[in-house]
């Protein structure tokens, strides 16, 4: 009689169903002979999709962890990336030659300099004491001595500079002790400027005495002769946009010639740099002048030069300012070790023109993690397509033994533009932040849900108890609350020998639910997990037909994904749980739950299907796989809204009696 | 005997010491360096130090196989499993269209750079550029870590199954059956055929040229039809869009005539790519163009279409190549896919076509704050036979912004 009010096809589809099971005997198929047998592959079922739900998310932090693949050797063509340029040079000259080349190609004149500073030293103070100069007169700065020096101005001959104008159209500004060097120069055709100087304090006091050089210097910076690390990143800042440069001592005294020079020029501001801030004492050097001073602590090591390129003083408009303010904006940074000041010295004259921007330290053979975190803080992001940039740039300076491949490599995908709504595969976003906590949530609650039951419920039979652990890796804390307000403070009864909870229709409903997110969503998740892994099928071969939509991977993982679900709860978990609750035989176990199963997990699928789609679509403009957290959290997520929209036909299915909440 | 006191106390214990531990992990992460370092370089044979300036830099190696390669190692430095791609696109060094039709292969989810093979065998130099990729493989087509496209003979096959990869082969024995198949393929991965559409002359191919990188950034699908004639497998592509196309010609009369553009019109909706009349003008022209409107959907979702690269202002990158060499075409495709997306423009040997100059020109920087100065970028594909160091460093002054001019 029930079966009469059953719509048609229903009813079609459970003859249909049951006749084929009759035929084919999937009891023999599966080599099950009794009732014990499916119930210990039920729970061999639930074990591998609890071991898979809890695997799928350790694998994401394992191979965040340990990176998977990385090659100790590779061979390459050349050193550069699509988001990197490498400065080649197995010495200092070479790179000095090699960034005068980049800044200046002039080739049949066509974008050459107006000069070439030559400086016969390989002291940073000394280069970066030039970079003031190179500034004001468009120069780069070339290391020479007695051996390469005819090499380089053999060199510069090729390069046919404008000249100087301020210095009588000389091409050449010699800096340096070296009598012959200056006699090479002086008997070549090339028209030079010499400076003479014994020590750093000369040297700047010389400079800074060249014709035109004062002219527009409105503020300098004083940084310490002692610390590279310190004081280089700002040479970056004057290449570009000018300024003095002065120095102070380890006593914390500024040079004679820096005092002097402040003295009789008018500047407005001075910003003095240190580690700390127990550096007042150089203020009381300069408290007799009209300057404003500047404190800039930058901090120590390689968080010296992140600083500085975050810095900026929005009085003056002076500082990279490459911060979170300006983190939809363009950057560019050079990439210097540590173990090769001299080099960085030089480096920093690639701000003069071009792709200019702050420099920042790393190690040799790994990228310093000071640097690494802040260059994923300015990592770029699109927001509608790849092509609208902004882009990143790194100048990696030196050899693959100054600066090791494996940096560049990394420093190239940390600059990779990504979209602003996921960050890319390693990239943090809001979406990735919440599916950790979701995911980490579903581990706890899991984690909770099995001690409790394990501690605390001895009643509750062993699938009952697999059942609100998995699906508390499915949907997370929300199975967590359903199992405490369907537990506790909830009075029990033992009918037949089984407890059974008396609740209010509505935690029945619930708890129904959940037997359908533990059995059969868990089922199709972790299903998701291993074709995604293992790659999904692809049918292309169907165009020819029209149906292209069903050779497509996502299409076709559904559709596997939902049968699979549909055979294990029908024909193995199902009629276990329904023998356990009411002691039905197997067989009836299948005809009872066919429908309910076929009803719950339809309306349950439909849910979390659409709404993964439309999380994809919407905010992941590349499909992630099971190798991204974001995978999961969207899982999960798109699970707790098939659990709603399953709850209405689920509560229907209570209500008449063809499933139970009551376990 | 378990009290319900022990078991408060145990509860209570577990719930502090479980946050606690979650927010030490977390902690713990957030500091945590992963070790990807550090790896040795063996300078390949043919190791080359490209000619650089501050706003380009050249690329190039010795042959078509070597040049495919280098130009991969830009987009792939292949150093750890994320920064590698999922497949390898192989195509026939013989087949011009083949190759210019693999580019749409290269976009995601496919994520896959164009190497050069033979009919019977792979050369060594893609050979090796395939070991050091080392491919991911495609998750939505069975993990495939090759494409082969076109007719490509059983020992190609044999020896990538001979290294354990799996791998996919569109076939077409023309580059019309061909296009319809790789359309086909993308559509069965998509989902959807892409409303938009490229068409361009067979005759006249060269101006499908900006088309390629555009399909390796974005997917879209590339056709070819006769002068004076839509070919049947193009009709049957065309057809396949739900609704209609949205059809994007390149060339002008002289490469399809009225005739075809006509019947293209009866398949959807139809804009001819402004091409200044060759294609040198044809590559500024799409450079600058755009097409932003409806798509379809229905009523509470509808889709926009977005075609073109429409860039008219600073801090963009751009694909500098001569159209004498089309493997170099196809290969520098793979740049506008990752790394600096941006348009190929067609210049000549030592010399760059006043239309193309004056998109440059349009798009030029000037000169801001140093915290907000926009930067272009130019690859320079090829050697010096092909475009000029002369011309290398014209560009890069165009590419740069003009010291006091705003």
């Amino acid at each position: 009689m029930k079966d009469k009010n059953k719509p048609f096809l229903v009813l079609y589809i459970k003859i249909y169903i049951t006749e084929q099971y009759n035929r084919c005997k999937i009891s023999k198929l599966l080599k099950i002979k009794d009732d014990i047998q499916v119930k210990r592959l039920t729970i061999i079922i639930c074990i591998l999709i609890c071991a898979t739900l809890i695997f799928g998310p350790i694998k994401v932090l394992y191979e965040y962890a340990i990176p998977k693949d990385v090659k100790p050797t590779q061979s390459r063509m050349h050193m550069n990336t699509g988001n990197t340029t490498r400065v080649e040079g197995d010495k200092t000259k070479d790179i000095a030659v090699e960034i005068s080349e980049i800044l200046y190609p002039g080739i049949n004149g066509v974008g050459a300099a107006d000069g070439y500073i030559l400086i016969n030293s390989d002291k940073w103070q000394d280069v970066l004491s030039m970079i003031p100069l190179a500034n004001k007169y468009k120069a780069p700065i070339i290391n020479v001595n007695k051996e390469n020096i005819n090499t380089v101005l053999e060199y510069i001959s090729t390069k046919k500079p404008k000249g100087i104008s301020l210095l009588q159209n000389a091409m050449v500004i010699y800096a340096g002790n070296q009598e012959d060097i200056s006699s090479t120069i002086a008997k070549s055709d090339i028209k030079s400027y010499n400076i003479a100087y014994s020590d750093l304090n000369q040297l700047i006091d010389k400079v800074y005495s060249l014709p035109g050089f004062m002219e527009k210097q409105d503020y300098g910076f004083l940084v310490p002769d002692s610390n590279p690390i310190v004081s280089i990143p700002v040479g970056t800042w004057i290449a570009n946009q000018g300024g003095l440069l002065l120095f102070y001592n380890n006593e914390k005294k500024p040079y004679e010639s820096g005092l002097n020079i402040v003295k009789d020029t008018k500047l407005k501001k001075l910003y003095y740099l240190t580690e700390d801030t127990n550096a007042q004492s150089l203020e009381s050097y300069f408290k007799d002048m009209k300057l404003k001073l500047a404190a800039v602590t930058v901090g120590k090591e390689e968080s010296s030069a992140v600083n500085f390129a975050r810095y900026y003083d929005p009085e003056e408009g002076i500082g990279w300012d490459a911060g979170d303010r300006r983190k939809d904006s363009s950057h560019n940074y050079i990439i210097c070790s540590k173990e090769a000041p001299t080099v960085a010295a030089l480096a920093a004259q690639l701000s003069l023109a071009g792709k200019s921007g702050p420099l920042l330290w790393t190690e040799s053979n790994k990228l310093s993690a000071k640097t690494e975190g802040y260059l994923w803080s300015m990592k770029p992001n699109y927001w509608v397509s790849p092509a609208e940039g902004p882009y990143n740039h790194g100048w990696i300076i030196g050899n693959s033994d100054m600066i090791d491949y494996s940096i560049q490599a990394r420093i190239d995908y940390i600059f990779e533009i990504v979209p602003y709504k996921t960050m890319g595969e390693q990239g943090v976003s809001g979406l990735d932040v919440i599916s950790i906590i979701f995911t980490t949530a579903a581990l706890c609650s899991a984690l909770w849900i099995a001690l409790h039951a394990a501690l605390r419920m001895r009643y509750m039979t062993l699938l009952i108890k697999l059942m609100w652990v998995i699906s508390a890796l499915v949907i997370g804390p929300f199975a967590l609350l359903i199992y405490i307000l369907c537990y506790y403070n909830v009075p029990w009864t033992k009918m037949n020998g089984k407890k059974m909870w008396l609740r209010p229709l509505w935690k029945q409903t619930a708890t129904a639910t959940i037997l359908v997110v533990a059995f059969g969503v868990s089922t199709i998740s972790a299903l998701s997990f291993w074709l995604t892994w293992l790659g999904l099928p692809n049918l292309s071969a169907l165009n020819w037909s029209g149906f292209f939509l069903l050779g497509n991977p996502i299409i076709l993982q559904m559709i596997i994904v939902y049968l699979a679900a549909f055979i294990i709860n029908v024909f193995i978990i199902m009629p276990v749980i329904m023998n356990q609750m009411s002691g039905v035989s197997y067989r009836d176990g299948v005809n009872k739950s066919f429908l309910s199963v076929l009803i719950s997990l339809t309306s349950f699928f439909i849910g979390r299907a659409i709404s993964n789609w439309w999380l994809m679509m919407v905010y992941s403009p590349i499909s992630p796989d099971e190798s991204q957290i974001i995978w999961w959290g969207f899982m999960q997520l798109a699970a707790v809204i098939g659990f709603a929209t399953a709850y209405v036909p689920v509560w229907k299915l209570v209500r008449y009696g063809k499933v139970t909440g009551t376990m | 005997m378990i009290k319900n006191e022990s078991l408060k106390r145990r509860h209570t214990a577990l719930l502090i010491l479980l946050p606690l531990i979650v927010a030490a992990l977390i902690a713990y992460l957030i500091f945590y360096q992963p070790n990807y370092y550090p790896i040795q370089v063996q300078p390949a044979a043919e190791y080359i130090r490209p000619k650089v300036t501050k706003n380009t830099v050249r690329i190039f190696a010795g042959d078509i196989y070597q040049n495919a390669a280098a130009l991969t190692q830009i987009t792939y430095p292949s150093s750890f499993e994320d920064d590698r791609p999922n497949a390898v696109i192989l195509v026939r060094e013989d087949k011009k269209e083949d190759g210019l039709l693999a580019a749409s292969v290269t976009h995601h989810p496919i994520n896959a750079p164009i190497l050069f093979v033979n009919k019977d065998s792979i050369p060594e130099a893609t050979w090796k550029e395939m070991e050091r990729l080392d491919p991911q493989g495609v998750f939505v087509d069975d993990n495939v870590k090759a494409i082969l496209i076109g007719d490509i003979g059983k020992e190609v096959k044999n020896k990538i199954k001979s290294k354990g990869w799996r791998y996919r082969h569109i076939e077409g024995n023309n580059p019309f059956k061909l296009s319809k198949n790789i359309d086909d393929y993308l559509a069965s991965i998509h989902g959807d055929h892409r409303d938009t559409v490229i068409i361009a002359s067979i005759d006249a191919a060269e101006y499908a040229y900006p088309a390629v990188s555009w399909n390796a950034h974005m997917g879209d699908g590339l056709f070819f039809v006769e002068k004076d004639s839509v070919p049947q497998e193009v009709k049957d592509a065309l057809n396949s869009r739900y609704g209609k196309a949205y059809i994007y010609i390149m060339g002008g009369q002289n490469e399809i005539s009225s005739k075809v553009v006509k019947e293209l019109a009866s398949y959807g909706h139809i804009q001819i790519i402004p091409n200044n009349g060759d294609i040198y003008g044809n590559s500024a022209g799409f450079a600058g163009y755009k097409d932003f409107g409806k798509n379809f959907g229905w009523w509470i979702s509808k889709r926009n279409r977005d075609f073109g690269w429409g860039i008219a202002e600073a801090g963009h990158n751009f694909i500098f190549i001569n159209p004498n060499d089309w493997h170099l075409v196809v290969s520098a495709s793979v740049l506008s896919h990752k790394g600096k997306h941006g348009p190929m423009l067609l210049v000549q040997g030592d010399y760059i076509p006043e239309s193309v100059k004056n998109y440059l020109q349009t798009v030029r920087p000037s000169k801001t704050t140093p915290q907000e100065q926009l930067y272009n970028h130019g690859w320079i594909i090829g050697g010096e036979k092909l475009i000029s160091t002369k011309l290398q460093a014209e560009i890069d002054m165009l590419l740069g912004y003009e010291e006091g001019v705003r």
